[in-house]
């Protein structure tokens, strides 16, 4: 009787003392303060008076799998949403989710689209419980648990947003692609007063045309075309702040803030069984200007470029 | 995986039993369980009805389980099959495929020393730290993998041990589990109970931490920010001391500090504690019982992103509710989950017999959450009065008064006004001669809020032992125009029957009914989730052989 007692004493103290030393994920987390990089913010009253004003753009963040047999529904709805709003609906395709649905397959899959920036974001945004599933404008609505949402609300959620005020303008121009190196500038004129006294710029590349695996609901497809798959943040995944400078609280009519980045092409890394490199020829550069409340990520206005 | 699963299916039904009937024949038992529906499209039924897959595409559904035990010379061989064709029973939203053997397990006890290997249900004390069971009516399965180790100290002590992963559908969660607990008691003039239980988690560090917990915490401001542990640690104390006519029960558990969402869904590095005390006294036509709970973050679960999942996953720990878990259609109709994030909640439950045919019963209940809201969440006031007209006639009148937070406990938008029901109840059962029997239950719910009021009456008529037949119907009489679906007409009445048959002959019962049911909470065993209205057919087939 004393040896159980001191056996399930001495279990409970081992599992006590191993309480204390449980820090392995110590450095996946950044502890460092954010600073803010090279930007360039002015006022041009000039270029705000002759700008010409553009519509909404609404982003749509498409969570998906290539071995989610739902997610082609999903993807074709999306792609309606961009016929019919061509100028204003900009979509992200972003693998992350369940593993069983977003792994590469081993018998099929050519390709592996899923990226850490991808599996940020999707965190970022609550989570991904099941696929398919997705944001608009990265809302949380009132009707909605979480920013994610079922495919179902794709449709008026974004026929709630398209006519929604912008009051910024983005021009993307690039200055070089080629095979290895990619580089564009990002520039935000505010052609109205926003009362906020932060907001954020978040850029993504994604690829278009990708031939690659993908199951659905009645058969695999060997050959489906990808489109707008999401790659890299070159932003951090959650935005950069768009800082304004000292004493200035809002930004204000005839600010504009210019940003260069210059990002290597991945390639894909030699031995390994699936692809990760990108096609240069069809890159999209993704430029997102949004809010950070506790609930939501809003984006105020988004535009799409493709490099070629 | 599926030849993998059928492969293990054999080996347990026929090839062990062949081996073993050599020598001895042993015993075979078991049951099946076989439920059909098939779905009627209605528009009435609101957005969510119609979204549900099985209404546009598969337009029908199955279920079915058989559980087989084979017994030999103290070894125990047990396997589940389980099938789901098109099911939304494990996800409403979704048409589920999947059949094989989930559940299998061989177990032996050797002297005082009992050792299950494969898959196991228990629980610790009350299951506050750790429960694995099966609850079908809402898609729950939290059968354990692994093994388990339980030794008898001459009848007086128990111990447990075991090291598993939490199955889920045809597979397992990827967190492995670990759990000691030790229970003993005396029976005397003075009567205890206690037991102590410890557990530990450790998350998939890949998958988990790396993949999804971590870059959340990177997303948080500076300040916030910390590094996610991979394992939690849980300790939990209980008992009991039953003196005359008085008992106390006192359940306490803690854990350590791990990475868990907030109601906002924000990470945060939180210690759970969550303690109830039950005090009863009873006596000769009276007894009273009070009950006391505070709960902060204890929830104790697979990985800290199943607690924002709209369908039961991931739970390790049953968090038992307070509140009194109601059976009437319409008094059940506005049920509290409990919230994991923590509550302070408190009810008293008073009966008092004047004598055999007449009996009253009074309940009250809060509950308050303030880790979600500083509004009140939930409270009920329940009474009833049964009279019994001789042993033929029973009857039982009762009413009820609730206030239940819907923005919170249904995730419903912040303006959604909070629901307070008024609802009287009657039932009466008449025992006729020849074995046949008369139910009838009426209840009318009065709200200005939801979906405005509603009535349900209930006629069932039985001819023991064989046949049943029921009709009931529950009316929206008074629709509110804000929560109108935009399918109904203002003022049109719409109506949710249900005609029921059963039919039983020995130990297997069949049953046949049209349904039509509005989108609900339904709770069973004090858990609960959002279901979806259903219209349409159902057969179900229970048998134990």
């Amino acid at each position: 009787m004393r040896r159980i007692h001191l056996f399930s004493f001495m279990a409970l103290s081992a599992l006590a003392t191993t309480a204390c030393y449980d820090d392995a994920a110590k450095d996946l987390i950044n502890f460092t303060p954010f600073v803010p990089v090279e930007d360039t913010t002015y006022i041009d009253l000039d270029t705000n008076s002759k700008a010409a004003p553009q519509d909404k753009g609404v982003l749509i963040t498409e969570f998906t799998g290539s071995s989610c047999t739902n997610c082609p529904s999903a993807a074709a709805i999306v792609k309606d949403l961009k016929t019919q709003y061509p100028t204003q609906v900009v979509g992200i395709g972003v693998h992350a989710g369940a593993a069983t649905f977003v792994n590469p397959n081993k018998e099929h899959s050519h390709y592996d689209f899923r990226t850490q920036d991808g599996n940020s974001i999707a965190s970022m945004l609550g989570g991904v419980l099941s696929l398919p599933a997705g944001a608009v404008d990265m809302v949380k609505y009132e009707d909605q648990s979480s920013v994610i949402m079922t495919k179902n609300f794709f449709q008026p959620k974004t026929q709630s947003r398209v006519s929604v005020t912008n009051p910024l303008v983005i021009d993307v121009p690039v200055m070089r692609i080629d095979a290895d190196t990619l580089i564009f500038l990002v520039r935000v004129l505010y052609k109205e007063d926003v009362a906020d006294d932060k907001n954020y710029l978040s850029v993504y590349i994604t690829e278009n045309g990708i031939i690659d695996f993908q199951e659905s609901l009645t058969e695999i497809i060997l050959d489906y075309e990808h489109e707008h798959v999401f790659r890299k943040a070159v932003t951090s995944y959650s935005g950069d702040l768009m800082e304004l400078p000292a004493g200035v609280t809002s930004y204000d009519a005839g600010r504009v803030f210019q940003r260069r980045f210059v990002v290597p092409i991945k390639h894909d890394t030699p031995g390994e069984q699936f692809k990760t490199g990108w096609n240069y020829q069809n890159l999209n550069v993704v430029a997102v200007v949004h809010r950070k409340t506790d609930v939501d990520f809003e984006v105020i206005h988004v535009v799409e470029k493709h490099t070629n | 995986m599926k030849v993998l699963g059928l492969l293990k299916f054999v080996i347990v039904l026929f090839i062990v039993p062949i081996c073993l009937k050599a020598q001895d024949n042993g015993t075979l038992r078991g049951d099946l369980m076989v439920n059909s529906s098939f779905y009627i499209n209605d528009p009435k039924l609101g957005q969510y009805g119609t979204t549900t897959p099985q209404y546009k595409i598969q337009k029908s559904s199955a279920e079915a389980w058989m559980f087989l035990n084979y017994n030999n010379k103290g070894y125990d061989f047990n396997i589940r099959y389980d099938l789901f064709h098109n099911s939304p029973l494990l996800n409403p939203q979704e048409a589920f495929n999947g059949q094989g053997v989930p559940f299998f397990n061989v177990n032996k006890t050797f002297d005082n020393i009992t050792i299950t290997v494969g898959s196991f249900y228990d629980q610790f004390g009350s299951g506050v730290l750790f429960r694995a069971y099966e609850n079908r009516v809402i898609g729950v399965d939290f059968a354990m993998q692994g093994v388990k180790l339980e030794y008898n100290l001459k009848d007086k002590i128990r111990f447990k041990a075991f090291t598993g992963k939490q199955k889920y559908r045809f597979g397992q969660q990827p967190q492995v589990i670990q759990g000691f607990n030790m229970e003993g008691g005396h029976f005397g003039k003075i009567s205890y109970t206690y037991g102590v239980s410890a557990l530990k988690r450790t998350l998939d560090f890949v998958n988990d931490i790396q993949a999804n917990i971590a870059p959340a915490i990177n997303a948080l401001k500076l300040e916030d920010r910390f590094v996610p542990r991979a394992n939690v640690y849980g300790g939990q104390v209980y008992g009991s001391l039953t003196w005359k006519d008085f008992s106390l029960n006192i359940d306490v558990a803690a854990k350590t500090p791990e990475a868990v969402l907030n109601f906002k869904q924000k990470f945060v590095n939180k210690p759970g504690i969550y303690t109830t005390a039950t005090l009863n006294y009873s006596t000769k036509g009276f007894g009273i019982s009070l009950v006391g709970k505070y709960s902060d973050f204890f929830s104790m679960r697979t990985n800290p992103f199943t607690i924002t999942s709209p369908v039961l996953v991931g739970t390790i720990g049953y968090l038992a509710p307070i509140n009194r878990q109601n059976t009437y259609r319409l008094p059940a109709r506005y049920s509290p989950s409990v919230q994991e994030w923590g509550e302070i909640a408190y009810t008293a439950d008073i009966n008092y017999s004047i004598d055999r045919n007449n009996v009253f019963n009074l309940n009250f209940t809060n509950i308050n959450a303030p880790n979600v809201t500083d509004e009140k969440m939930f409270e009920e006031i329940y009474f009833t009065y049964q009279h019994n007209f001789g042993k033929a006639v029973k009857t039982i009148w009762g009413f009820q008064h609730v206030f239940y937070n819907q923005k919170y406990y249904q995730g419903k938008p912040q303006s959604t006004p909070n629901v307070k029901t008024k609802t009287p109840f009657f039932e009466i059962l008449y025992k006729m001669k020849n074995k046949k029997s008369i139910h009838l239950e009426l209840q009318y719910l009065r709200t200005k809020q939801d979906l405005g009021d509603f009535a349900w009456a209930s006629f069932e008529y039985t001819i023991a032992p064989h046949y049943s037949f029921t009709f009931s119907d529950m009316v929206n009489t008074k629709p509110r125009e804000e929560t109108r679906n935009p399918n109904v007409a203002p003022g049109q009445l719409v109506h949710y029957p249900t005609l029921f048959f059963a039919y039983s002959y020995h130990q297997t019962r069949l049953t046949a009914g049209y349904i039509k049911q509005v989108e609900g909470i339904v709770c069973s065993g004090g858990v609960c989730r959002l279901q979806p209205a259903f219209s349409g057919f159902q057969f179900s087939l229970t048998t134990n052989f």
